[in-house]
């Protein structure tokens, strides 16, 4: 299956780029889709997204249909979704 | 509470708000915000409820004015660089709205004052750049059960939620962690950040009043670089740490 990932905050800045799309298995999570996002990527990407598992980190809220989702949970992407991946932000 | 005369003239084209009226501008005049801190979220965040005539905030933030706070703290002024930002704040409030009672506390939330801080107010805005102070905040205001107007910005882009300790997620069903990589100065522009703040001082405006759809359970996501605006739906952590041990 297709999936167009939106980064935002943080993540679209470290990325240099707003979205990309990779190619998943049918069934596959979002920790799945990670190492395509990650790979050649500025490391501090990595940090900001992946924790030591290389699963999408607790703090990073993965978002898709406009409502947050378990990362881990398998069959919720479908062939051409959009997921938003949010690092948090804070004030200053 | 009962409105002044002097309060009916200068509120009278709010109190023609469906659903404010005189009886939402009493319950704003009885209220106490704490906004901490009061920066580039914080400042105009202020400034809004002061003008829209709150009866006391709280403001907490420690530290002098620098030079890069003018391109975004609406409440410092050039003179006032080198010199207390606290006290900026509450000079340029009380020249807005004489009226108000301002707290003006010199100090960022730690772990000596919070629970002090939250007892005085009916309502928090966090407008925190650091997590630990988010998250200070966050379990002190679910210990005492006070609603939480949680604001945030990075570049162009801001997100708001409202949280209402035991009905909606808090902030550490959000983020269970402090995250990895994260630095105190960030790239933001005034307007970005007082977009974000006036959408959390109406958010909280609504809240004491009493009208309105508030963002409980909701997060707004603003993209201004694309100005897209959108809201996602949230949900709490049955085993959160801090919420879900509530009585």
């Amino acid at each position: 299956m297709k999936l167009t990932i939106h980064l935002l905050g943080q993540a679209r800045q470290l990325a240099a780029r707003e979205r990309l799309e990779v190619d998943l298995p049918d069934g596959a999570c979002v920790h799945d889709a990670l190492p395509a996002l990650l790979e050649g990527a500025d490391p501090r990407l990595a940090t900001v997204l992946a924790d030591d598992e290389g699963n999408l980190r607790r703090s990073v809220m993965a978002i898709l249909r406009d409502e947050t989702i378990d990362p881990g949970e398998a069959n919720l992407l479908q062939d051409r979704d959009e997921l938003s991946l949010l690092p948090p932000m804070s004030g200053g | 509470m009962q409105l002044t005369e002097e309060e009916r003239a200068i509120y009278e084209w709010q109190i023609w708000i469906d659903g404010l009226g005189e009886g939402g501008q009493a319950k704003l005049k009885a209220a106490t915000a704490l906004v901490t801190r009061v920066g580039g979220l914080g400042g105009p965040l202020a400034l809004s409820l002061a003008a829209a005539g709150i009866g006391k905030l709280i403001l907490a933030h420690a530290g002098d004015t620098v030079p890069s706070d003018l391109n975004r703290q609406i409440l410092q002024t050039h003179h006032q660089l080198g010199k207390s930002r606290i006290e900026s704040c509450r000079q340029r409030l009380l020249e807005l709205n004489p009226r108000l009672e301002v707290e003006a506390v010199p100090e960022n939330v730690n772990d000596e004052n919070a629970a002090r801080l939250v007892g005085g107010a009916d309502l928090v805005f966090d407008c925190a750049p650091l997590f630990q102070e988010r998250f200070l905040l966050n379990r002190e205001c679910v210990r005492q059960g006070k609603p939480l107007i949680d604001a945030a910005m990075f570049d162009l882009e801001g997100q708001l939620t409202t949280i209402i300790p035991g009905r909606t997620p808090c902030l550490a069903c959000l983020y269970p962690e402090i995250p990895p990589g994260w630095k105190r100065e960030f790239p933001v522009l005034g307007a970005v950040s007082a977009t974000i703040a006036n959408l959390a001082a109406l958010e909280g405006i609504k809240l004491i009043a009493g009208f309105g759809e508030l963002l409980t359970g909701k997060m707004l996501l603003c993209d201004t670089r694309t100005m897209t605006f959108r809201k996602i739906s949230l949900h709490r952590n049955p085993d959160c740490p801090v919420c879900s041990v509530l009585p």
